[in-house]
């Protein structure tokens, strides 16, 4: 409870200074920006790594933006239009936009990046575009684009970081992924890049033709890469860098750093992000496939305890796979499975898995994601428990390309502790992971679980269609209900990431792109 | 003539050596399960197969490994380490741009080192069981004992963050058109840090080795031949105990250069230092075999070079060893 009124408070004084209540906007300065690991590039179009978002979305933008209310705010289109039968949308481009390089920004930019752009490669959204068929450019400030079928997931996608508009007159008829535009950006966006230290720092500097009149304020944004955790938060802590995003300072010192006087710490500019970590069963197992035994396993496990000890209360006890910051989907009505090691153990038994002569029942392995410190952690945590109600588990640890080849394409594992982004919407972040048309062995972040239900399927086909929010809500809670009950995945954490900055940042968090919005409006206040 | 001869044969060992180091490395990173498409795909979180069979394609990732370590082979022969997989530049670049960081974190640990270990050394010897030596010794034991990232951390919570005296990340904070002395003196002053942090285990090192082959020397018949031709004490101490005592130290600076490159990984991260180090251990992480390749040929080729340089550094130390 005190954690929590502490976290209100700490969030309350961001609040005042992200609004930057009672002082003008100062023009100028420069903003530090910590960044863990370096970008391998900045285009953000064909990946969606943390790094390059960060860093891309301040040069490059998207078609439209969403504010914290998650109200859709114009960007590169002035206004759009969904037709009745949601097949055609059509986007009002914004006038006398120009690239960095001086050339015109026009709907053929929009055209070459839905079809050759983020569209076939962006990993994560390239599904939510698939069904757009062609884009139409009646005019330079028109763009239309014509699909097979209505796409209900797309209009939350085409903020910055999913769908980044890029320069058509540097990129067609090159190869995407290798054009020397990507670690040199283009982009129309309030800052221009300047300047790559490798392993150092990347420098962007004010765009002094950027479409928002008065906008950007600041003078230039380093971003700095500090590959360690406790560094990170001595760097901001000395003023070394002003800000340090993501969760990317240790959680149990992120309170002690948010209480400094000159520094704050806020949970807001994730509204996409929507990370639920979660154990994930191999429904294949001859033990762990069978539902009546997750449920039992469910049981088991105290997630109230992984998040005040794992996550350090950054993050709320998940119920459901669908993180409760997507209002448009979350549902808390599904079976629950409250912590109770009595109810476990009797469970197994029923299950017909009885305790041995040496109070064994059997042998499960446990697996995690081997990112961050948190997950080596939950999985001594879930072993701890699950022998204390006979289960001889055994931890493994490897590297991510192992993990990866283990779980999508070997296949020898039974719980595996990860996490998952639902992105802005159930139909981009969700669907793939359970939906049995995604079980694609050796293809990452697809239906690792094998896990199979036909009514699920449908209702996974019918949300990503139809127009209508309050059908797809009711789609998405049958969804959640299908999961709580079958329960391919116990849900643990829904996790709230942070952002630790010095207090003279302001403006930071005013949009739902949050940390990878354009920071036009950041200004510093003075010392 | 002998010189040559010898320096040839080295040469032509090296390259056997070389050869069969970088088959073995190759081996070994295909050896575990999973690639650098995994990781690309991973990171991207993309679900889609043909995403991933796509960038297997473009990689040459799907032919078969003997084909890919002979493309490699061909390719280390022609200079032309390819394209890093995780990071959008070719392998010489990446390298290239962060040798000059490492080498001169190396340099200046390595310079601390030999003129603090060796004075300290020097010193302790001379006045050997009073309480100077007490003092160096525990200072070395204490340099000795601690682990490099807890030295790193602890200078940068009393030199940053308590003091704010020094930088403690990257390795310049000027962005703008600043002259060049400026840019050195700020380049110099995120360097103490590092180098500290790096340097003070050698400094034990070598205070050690220094006190106990002075120690050695010190009462040799030359040595007080010298003293009693009535020379100068520190001519005495410097030319004819210490250039003899010098001897194993060359030896280990020798030897450590690999050590340096192993230790500066930690360095390189604690402080945010853009090194080839950090980029190593990058580049393992995310699976990328040309990068992985390309900076373990160049710490290869780096090591075999000091060991003949250390060689023939010792017949200028030592006239009386001769080259077979």
């Amino acid at each position: 409870m005190r954690t929590t009124t502490k976290l209100l408070l700490a969030s309350l004084t961001a609040l005042h200074l992200l609004t930057g209540h009672a002082q003008a906007p100062a023009r100028g300065g420069t903003l530090t920006i910590a960044l863990p690991t370096e970008p391998a590039h900045l285009n953000s179009a064909i990946d969606t790594t943390q790094q390059v978002k960060i860093v891309a979305g301040k040069i490059y933008n998207g078609l439209v933006k969403y504010d914290l209310k998650m109200n859709m705010q114009p960007d590169l289109a002035e206004s759009w239009s969904v037709a009745p039968d949601g097949r055609t949308i059509t986007f009002k481009l914004r006038k006398g936009v120009k690239w960095h390089d001086g050339r015109d920004f026009t709907s053929a930019d929009v055209a070459f990046s839905v079809m050759k752009g983020f569209g076939p490669n962006n990993g994560l959204v390239r599904t939510t575009f698939a069904n757009v068929e062609a884009v139409q450019t009646p005019d330079a400030h028109t763009a239309v684009l014509v699909m097979r079928q209505p796409a209900a997931a797309l209009m939350a996608a085409l903020p910055v970081a999913t769908a980044t508009i890029l320069p058509a007159h540097v990129y067609d008829n090159t190869d995407i992924r290798r054009n020397p535009a990507n670690s040199r950006p283009v982009g129309t966006g309030p800052f221009m890049f300047s300047e790559w230290r490798r392993g150092d720092s990347i420098v962007l500097v004010r765009n002094p033709n950027y479409f928002e009149a008065g906008k950007p304020l600041l003078d230039r944004i380093v971003f700095r890469v500090i590959p360690d955790t406790q560094a990170r938060g001595a760097a901001v802590e000395s003023r070394a860098v002003d800000m340090v995003f993501h969760s990317t300072v240790a959680a149990s010192d992120a309170r002690r750093l948010g209480s400094l006087p000159h520094l704050a710490l806020t949970t807001d500019g994730y509204h996409f992000d929507s990370t639920v970590s979660f154990a994930e069963f191999n429904t294949q197992h001859p033990i762990v496939g069978r539902a009546e035994v997750r449920r039992a396993l469910a049981y088991a496990i105290d997630r109230k305890f992984i998040l005040d000890n794992v996550w350090m209360g950054f993050g709320r006890v998940a119920t459901s796979p669908v993180h409760h910051g997507l209002r448009q989907a979350h549902t808390d009505d599904v079976p629950q499975y409250p912590y109770d090691l009595r109810k476990a153990e009797q469970l197994l038994d029923e299950a017909g898995l009885k305790r041995g002569a040496d109070g064994k029942r059997f042998k499960l392995t446990i697996d995690f994601v081997p990112f961050g410190d948190q997950y080596p952690k939950v999985a001594q945590y879930v072993r701890q428990q699950f022998t204390q109600i006979g289960i001889d588990a055994d931890v493994r640890s490897t590297d991510f390309a192992t993990w990866v080849r283990r779980i999508w394409t070997g296949r020898d594992w039974a719980i595996n502790l990860s996490a998952l982004t639902n992105a802005s919407d159930p139909s981009i972040g969700i669907q793939r992971a359970y939906s049995s048309k995604n079980i694609v062995p050796g293809t990452p972040f697809t239906n690792g679980t094998h896990f199979r239900n036909a009514d699920l399927d449908q209702y996974f086909e019918q949300a990503s269609v139809n127009q209508d929010p309050l059908v797809r809500k009711r789609h998405f809670a049958a969804i959640q209900r299908i999961l709580a009950t079958e329960l391919p995945v116990i849900p643990l954490v829904a996790i709230d990431q942070f952002t630790v900055f010095n207090k003279r940042v302001r403006n930071h968090a005013t949009l739902a792109d949050g940390v990878y919005g354009g920071f036009a409006d950041v200004w510093l206040a003075p010392n | 003539m002998a010189l040559l001869r010898y320096v040839l044969r080295r040469l032509g060992q090296a390259a056997l050596v070389l050869g069969i180091v970088i088959v073995l490395q190759f081996l070994l990173l295909h050896l575990a399960p999973g690639d650098v498409a995994d990781v690309i795909a991973g990171e991207s979180q993309a679900s889609d197969p043909a995403f991933v069979a796509q960038l297997r394609a473009e990689l040459g990732l799907d032919r078969p490994l003997p084909v890919q370590l002979l493309l490699h082979l061909q390719r280390v022969v022609t200079l032309d380490w390819g394209q890093a997989h995780s990071m959008d530049a070719p392998v010489w670049q990446l390298i290239a741009e962060r040798l000059p960081a490492t080498a001169l974190l190396m340099l200046s640990a390595i310079g601390l080192a030999v003129v603090l270990g060796v004075g300290l050394g020097m010193a302790a010897a001379l006045r050997a069981r009073r309480w100077l030596d007490g003092v160096i010794s525990v200072l070395a034991l204490l340099f000795y004992a601690t682990p490099g990232f807890l030295v790193g951390i602890v200078m940068i919570l009393v030199f940053s963050v308590q003091l704010q005296w020094l930088p403690m990340a990257g390795m310049s904070s000027l962005y703008d058109d600043s002259p060049a002395w400026l840019r050195a003196v700020d380049t110099a002053r995120h360097l103490v840090l590092p180098t500290l942090t790096l340097g003070l285990f050698y400094v034990a090192i070598y205070t050690r080795l220094m006190r106990a082959a002075m120690l050695e020397v010190l009462p040799m018949e030359h040595v007080r031949t010298a003293r009693s031709k009535g020379l100068a004490p520190w001519r005495v101490v410097w030319h004819h105990a210490g250039r003899n005592a010098l001897l194993p130290i060359v030896t280990m600076a020798g030897l450590q250069v690999s050590s340096l490159l192993g230790g500066s990984v930690i360095v390189e991260t604690l402080f945010g230092w853009p090194g080839i180090g950090r980029l190593a251990f990058e580049a393992v992480f995310k699976r990328d075999v040309p990068l992985v390749m390309g900076v373990l040929l160049l710490s290869s080729v780096l090591v075999l070079t000091v060991s003949l340089a250390v060689d023939l550094l010792y017949t200028r130390l030592d006239p009386r060893i001769r080259l077979r």
